[in-house]
């Protein structure tokens, strides 16, 4: 975008939201059993009370997500009527794949299919009906309702950015509601909320990673498990993603991804055909026609007659989550989604990763749950 | 043993295929990848959050967040308090779920609007043909079949689109509207509407590549001509007014501004 103007720093957002991540981890830093308590006390009553609120709010957010896809609205194109998308379809998908699941796929695709697997919500434990429940709850908590959640969010920040000129930032998506005001305290309120619970979505996620690839250095060259040599991962991260940084996003990010792509296809071939290849296109297939038979009733399950503490250690525990994360990879989504018509947006972020996704599922979890089976 | 500790897991899985060396090296190597692209992303999307949404900002910041990314977690990994923090992070998806709903009824209301704007576009308006000035077949195909370059596109703007916008614009005034004409950004054509949405005619010249069939060797070494393209407040219209003469112009601007006025009924 040509512009004279050079870009501001917003001081009140900056500074705010940089000296409240200091706060917060002074506090926890200071007090970490204090803090995990605090924190763990106000998550569980979130969970006793709020459940039936987040699965209203998932189950709002996908079926208006699907209605947007579909209705005359889906013409619409998120940027002025003449504008061509940014990237091609196969760089978009690489990235908006990268942002939105890549680490949770290597972390939980063999590893959440097993633990439901292994202790099932409502089918016996072992048995052939525990396999089919694991990969439908599975696919559940990683298909189209996190993806909606993710489109939703990135369509509110892409169409009022791109078709109204206004900033790209969680802000902008109050601008009906509460009009100039965004441009005040009450819009920096929000974009400060946004920094913070990005700043400690992301550095949680890295941190509690570098355990993973801690193990996996550990699996390859014998390294031991430490805090140490996991600070010093920490640190080439660190160090890697600087470098990318400084090469801006048409280089770092989306050469970073698109490598990523070719990477997780390799990957995921080789263990298909390594793999029982037919029964797990059998699998696929059938995990599918589960998936989307129960989806309905899925989408509004409660276990509101049957409690079971099940609900809230997973749906419930995804769906904040999902939504945790939503304001960062919303924005990063809506940032390279212009010129994109909301069809082809919602198609592009609901479907083919879902598709995607859930092969993988499959691949890695059907593969487990055989092992362990057999 | 998988239930114990979820990051060895996948090592643990790979551990019965055969390669199971190389398979998990690719997994290292993509989580590793990943890391970097989430830490970098989410540097971006904080310094954007930072700076009015713009993403040309001065290198130090976005560094800035990337190392603090690294630093807090490197800190959280030395003194603990990693799940804690997790566990506030995904508390706050409580109030941002509230906020998202609000925000949804906004994307709504602003949608509807949409709609009606693409309604009033199918109203009949057009009782002019387009071009009835030209006056022979000749000249009218002559001038569809001309790829001109920038400068005649430019001259044609200044010469008979800016006279045109003129003209409409004194006999508006006329009638007390308030019509403002701008050279920033091509030639625009503002009516101003106070509280409601203003009225914008605006012509550009775009640049655009020459079709394959037409291979005249006397054209500039670059395959390219130009269009002077209509936009409206919305975006271009994908049409072309090169070689139109003032009437035909002027009628364009009193079609398009008919359906803008339709839109604004509709809409109240």
């Amino acid at each position: 975008m040509p512009s004279s103007t050079k870009s501001q720093l917003n001081k009140h957002v900056f500074l705010s939201a940089s000296s409240i991540i200091i706060a917060l981890l002074l506090f926890t830093a200071a007090m970490p059993k204090q803090a995990q308590n605090f924190f763990a006390v106000i998550q569980a009553s979130i969970i006793d009370n709020g459940s039936w609120f987040y699965v209203l709010t998932v189950a709002f957010i996908f079926f208006f997500a699907i209605f947007l896809g579909l209705s005359r609205y889906g013409e619409i194109r998120l940027g002025p009527d003449h504008a061509t998308p940014d990237y091609s379809l196969v760089t978009w998908l690489s990235m908006l794949f990268a942002a939105g699941m890549g680490i949770g796929l290597m972390f939980f695709g063999v590893a959440e299919p097993l633990m439901h697997y292994l202790s099932p919500p409502t089918a016996e434990t072992g048995s052939i009906e525990a396999v089919q429940e694991a990969m439908k709850m599975t696919f559940f908590h990683w298909g189209l309702h996190a993806w909606a959640i993710y489109a939703i969010v990135a369509l509110v920040l892409a169409y009022f950015s791109y078709r109204h000129n206004l900033p790209l930032t969680l802000r902008s998506a109050l601008y009906p509601l509460i009009g100039e005001k965004i441009y005040s305290w009450p819009g920096h309120l929000v974009d400060v909320f946004a920094v913070v619970s990005t700043v400690f979505g992301v550095a949680t996620s890295l941190g509690l990673g570098a355990s993973q690839v801690n193990s996996g250095f550990g699996y390859l060259f014998g390294i031991d498990i430490s805090t140490t040599n996991q600070i010093i991962i920490m640190c080439g991260i660190t160090a890697l993603a600087v470098i990318s940084v400084m090469s801006g996003l048409d280089k770092g990010i989306r050469r970073l991804s698109e490598a990523n792509m070719i990477l997780a296809v390799i990957l995921l071939g080789l263990i298909f055909v390594l793999g029982p290849t037919v029964f797990l296109l059998q699998a696929y297939l059938q995990n599918i026609g589960d998936y989307l038979a129960d989806i309905v009733h899925n989408t509004f399950n409660l276990f509101a007659y049957k409690k079971t503490s099940w609900i809230g250690g997973w749906t419930i525990f995804y769906w904040g989550w999902w939504l945790a994360w939503a304001p960062f990879v919303g924005l990063f989504i809506a940032r390279i989604s212009r010129g994109r018509t909301i069809r082809e947006f919602i198609l592009g972020v609901m479907l083919i990763p879902t598709v995607f996704t859930l092969l993988w599922m499959t691949i890695f979890g059907n593969s487990a749950i055989d092992l362990v089976y057999d | 043993m998988v239930s114990k500790d979820s990051s060895v897991a996948l090592f643990v899985f790979l551990e019965n295929f055969p390669l199971a060396t190389i398979l998990s090296f690719f997994s290292v190597l993509m989580i590793v990848i990943f890391f970097v692209t989430s830490c970098d992303s989410g540097a971006m999307v904080v310094d954007m959050l930072c700076s009015h949404g713009r993403n040309d900002t001065p290198l130090w910041q976005r560094i800035y967040w990337a190392v603090g990314i690294g630093v807090v977690a490197a800190i959280l990994l030395l003194v603990g308090g990693l799940s804690a923090l997790q566990t506030m992070t995904i508390a706050s998806a409580l109030p941002f779920a509230i906020v998202l709903l609000l925000a949804i009824i906004g994307l709504i209301k602003a949608l509807r609007v949409e709609a009606f704007k693409q309604d009033s576009q199918l109203i009949a308006a057009i009782p002019h043909s387009s071009n009835e000035n030209i006056d022979s077949w000749q000249a009218r195909l002559k001038n569809i079949v001309d790829y001109p370059n920038k400068t005649n596109v430019n001259k044609f703007i200044s010469q008979t689109i800016e006279p045109a916008f003129e003209l409409v614009a004194k006999e508006l005034r006329e009638n007390q509207i308030n019509v403002d004409i701008s050279h920033e950004n091509g030639l625009s054509f503002i009516v101003d509407h106070g509280e409601e949405q203003k009225f914008v005619y605006r012509v550009l010249a775009r640049k655009h590549s020459q079709p394959d069939f037409v291979s005249e060797a006397d054209d500039d070494d670059e395959q390219s001509y130009y269009r002077a393209e209509v936009h409206l407040e919305e975006g271009g219209q994908d049409y072309d007014i090169m070689g139109w003469s003032k009437m035909a112009v002027i009628n364009n601007i009193i079609d398009q501004y008919h359906k803008h006025l339709h839109f604004l009924h509709l809409l109240r």
